[in-house]
C-alpha cells in the first residue's frame, strides 16, 4: 500500500473534509514531486472514469437504436436521392436510337427471362437454406473494428495491424494475428469475429465463450457483453438453438446489457424453429 | 430549472449525472441526441460523426462537472451546455483540415449559442465566429474519442476482477469496505488489490507512452 496515493485518492474521489482539500491543494502548489504524481494518477483515474461512463453511452445508444428500430436514427433518404442523382439521358446518343429500334415485345420477353432466372435463384437460396441460418443472417453484422491510428508500445502495433486485415475483411490474415496476441481480452473477441468472418463458426463459437464466459455481474463490459451476444448467433448458426436461447435469456436478464434489446426480439424469433 | 417533460429538477440532472446514473443518462441521451445528430448531418456530418459528437460531449459535460469546471456561468442548464459542447466540437472539426475543403456548413440550421440548434430564429451568421471564441474554458477541455479507445484498451488488458475493482473503486466511488462486501474480500485485501491493479495500469499507460 502507499500513503501518498490514498491521500490522491481522497482527493480524487471527494472524501476530504475542506480543511484536507485545503492543505492538499496548498501542497499540490507547493511541492512539484507530488503535484507530478497527482497528474499521472488523476489521469489513470479519469481513464477507468471516462472507459466506464462512455461503455454506459454506448449500451444507451444501442438500446436506443434497437428500441423500436424507427428511432430515426438512420436516414435513408439522403441516400435514396444519391441513387437517383444520374440523369435518365447519361447514355451515349447512338446507343439510345439503337435501343429505340429494338421492338418493344422483345424488351418484354427478354425482361421476363431475366425476372425468372433471378427470382428463381433468390427463391431457391432464400427457400432452400435451413431456418436457423436465415435468421442467422437477418442478426447477424461483423463488429466493428477498432480505429488504427493509434502509436504506442509492441503490442498495440501488432494488434493494430490484424485490426487493419479484419476492417479490410482479410479474417484468415486477421485470425492469424489476433492469434498470436492471446489471451489478450481485445485479441480474443477480434478472433472469435474473424472466424465469424470467415465462416468458421465452430472455433468462433468456442472463443466467443471464453469470453462470454468471464463476464462479472456489475462491470459493463463492453467485449465480454459483444461476446455473449455473438455467442448466442454463432450457436444458432451451428443450430444449438437451445442454447442460444438460454444465453439470450441470459442477456435479456441484465438490465444495463448493451444487448438485451436485440436478445429479447431475438428470442421472440426463436420459438418457431 | 424542470425538465421538458417535468421529470427531474436540474438539481437531480446535475446530481444523477455526475453519479453515472443509468436513468438520468438515458433521459439525458434521449432528449438530446436528436438535436446533436439533426445538426451534425446538415452540416456536413454522418450518423456515426453525430454518435461520436454526441459522446465525447457528454464525456467532456460529465468531466468538467465532476471538476467543477461547470459552474455558475451555465445558468441555462446541463442540456443547454451540453449542446453547447458538442456544437463547439463539431465547429472544431469542421475547421480542421480534413473538412477544409468539403461542402459549405449550414448556416440556416446553425444559430447561435442561444438557439439549441434550431434554424428557426433567423440567426445567420456563419458558425465560426463567436462559439469558437467562447470565453468558457471549460468547452476547451474536450474528451476525445481516440483517447477513451486507448483506455479501454488498456483496461481490457487488466483481469476481470482488476478491472471491477477500479470501476467500483473510481467510478462508482464506493469505500473500500463497499467494495470489500461487494467482491467477497477483507477491506484489507481489497486495498491491496485496487493498489496492485492501479500499479498494473500504470504501467500499461505510462510504459507505453514514455
Amino acid at each position: 500500500m502507499n500513503n501518498q496515493e490514498e491521500y490522491i485518492d481522497q482527493y480524487l474521489n471527494g472524501t476530504m473534509s475542506e480543511e484536507e482539500k485545503q492543505s492538499f491543494l496548498r501542497r499540490l502548489e507547493e511541492d512539484a514531486a507530488f503535484r507530478q504524481e497527482f497528474v499521472r494518477q488523476e489521469k489513470l483515474a479519469d481513464m477507468v472514469r471516462l472507459a466506464a461512463l462512455q461503455e454506459q453511452l454506448e449500451s444507451i445508444h444501442l438500446e436506443m437504436e434497437s428500441g423500436d428500430g424507427h428511432t430515426g436514427l438512420t436516414d435513408s433518404g439522403a441516400a435514396d436521392n444519391r441513387l437517383t442523382d444520374n440523369p435518365p439521358d447519361a447514355l451515349p446518343s447512338g446507343m439510345r436510337s439503337a435501343i429505340k429500334k429494338i421492338s418493344a415485345g422483345w424488351w418484354l420477353a427478354a425482361a421476363a427471362v431475366i425476372l425468372l432466372v433471378v427470382l428463381g435463384d433468390y427463391l431457391l437460396t432464400r427457400y432452400s437454406r435451413p431456418p436457423e441460418e436465415k435468421i442467422f443472417a437477418a442478426w447477424y453484422a461483423p463488429a466493428p473494428g477498432l480505429p488504427t491510428t493509434m502509436g504506442a508500445g509492441q503490442n498495440d502495433i501488432r494488434l493494430m495491424d490484424a485490426m487493419v486485415d479484419y476492417k479490410t475483411k482479410e479474417y484468415s490474415s486477421a485470425a492469424g494475428k489476433f492469434k498470436a496476441l492471446l489471451p489478450d481480452t481485445v485479441a480474443v473477441f477480434y478472433l472469435a469475429s474473424s472466424y465469424m468472418g470467415a465462416g468458421q463458426y465452430d472455433s468462433a463459437y468456442l472463443f466467443f465463450r471464453r469470453l462470454a464466459g468471464t463476464h462479472p455481474t456489475g462491470w459493463p463490459d463492453h467485449y465480454t457483453g459483444m461476446a455473449q451476444w455473438y455467442e448466442a448467433l454463432s450457436c444458432l448458426r451451428l443450430k444449438k438453438v437451445t442454447e442460444a436461447r438460454s444465453i439470450l435469456q441470459a442477456i435479456s436478464g441484465i438490465t444495463d446489457h448493451p444487448y438485451r434489446e436485440k436478445a429479447l426480439k431475438l428470442s421472440k424469433e426463436l420459438p418457431a424453429l | 430549472m424542470k425538465a421538458a417533460a417535468g421529470q427531474f429538477s436540474e438539481a437531480e440532472i446535475l446530481e444523477g449525472f455526475k453519479r453515472g446514473d443509468r436513468i438520468i443518462l438515458s433521459w439525458l441521451y434521449r432528449q438530446n441526441y436528436a438535436a446533436v445528430r439533426s445538426f451534425v448531418l446538415s452540416n456536413s456530418g454522418t450518423d456515426q460523426d453525430a454518435r461520436d459528437v454526441f459522446q465525447e460531449g457528454i464525456l467532456a459535460a460529465w468531466n468538467n462537472l465532476s471538476k467543477n469546471r461547470y459552474e455558475s456561468r451555465e445558468g441555462k442548464g446541463l442540456e443547454s451546455y451540453l449542446r453547447k459542447i458538442c456544437r463547439f466540437r463539431w465547429l472544431e472539426r469542421t475547421r480542421s483540415a480534413a473538412f477544409r475543403y468539403s461542402s459549405a456548413m449550414d448556416t440556416e440550421s446553425f444559430s447561435g449559442e442561444e438557439n439549441d440548434f434550431r434554424g428557426d430564429s433567423g440567426g445567420k451568421q456563419l458558425p465560426s465566429t463567436d462559439l469558437l471564441n467562447d470565453s468558457d474554458d471549460s468547452l476547451n477541455q474536450l474528451i476525445r474519442k481516440e483517447e477513451i479507445d486507448q483506455a479501454r484498451q488498456l483496461l481490457a488488458r487488466l483481469r476481470e476482477r482488476c478491472r471491477k475493482i477500479l470501476y467500483l473503486f473510481y467510478y462508482r466511488r464506493l469505500s473500500m469496505e463497499e467494495i470489500a462486501s461487494e467482491m467477497e474480500l477483507t477491506a484489507d485485501s481489497a486495498k491491496n488489490q485496487k493498489y496492485r491493479c492501479l500499479n498494473q495500469l500504470r504501467e500499461l499507460y505510462y510504459g507505453n507512452a514514455e
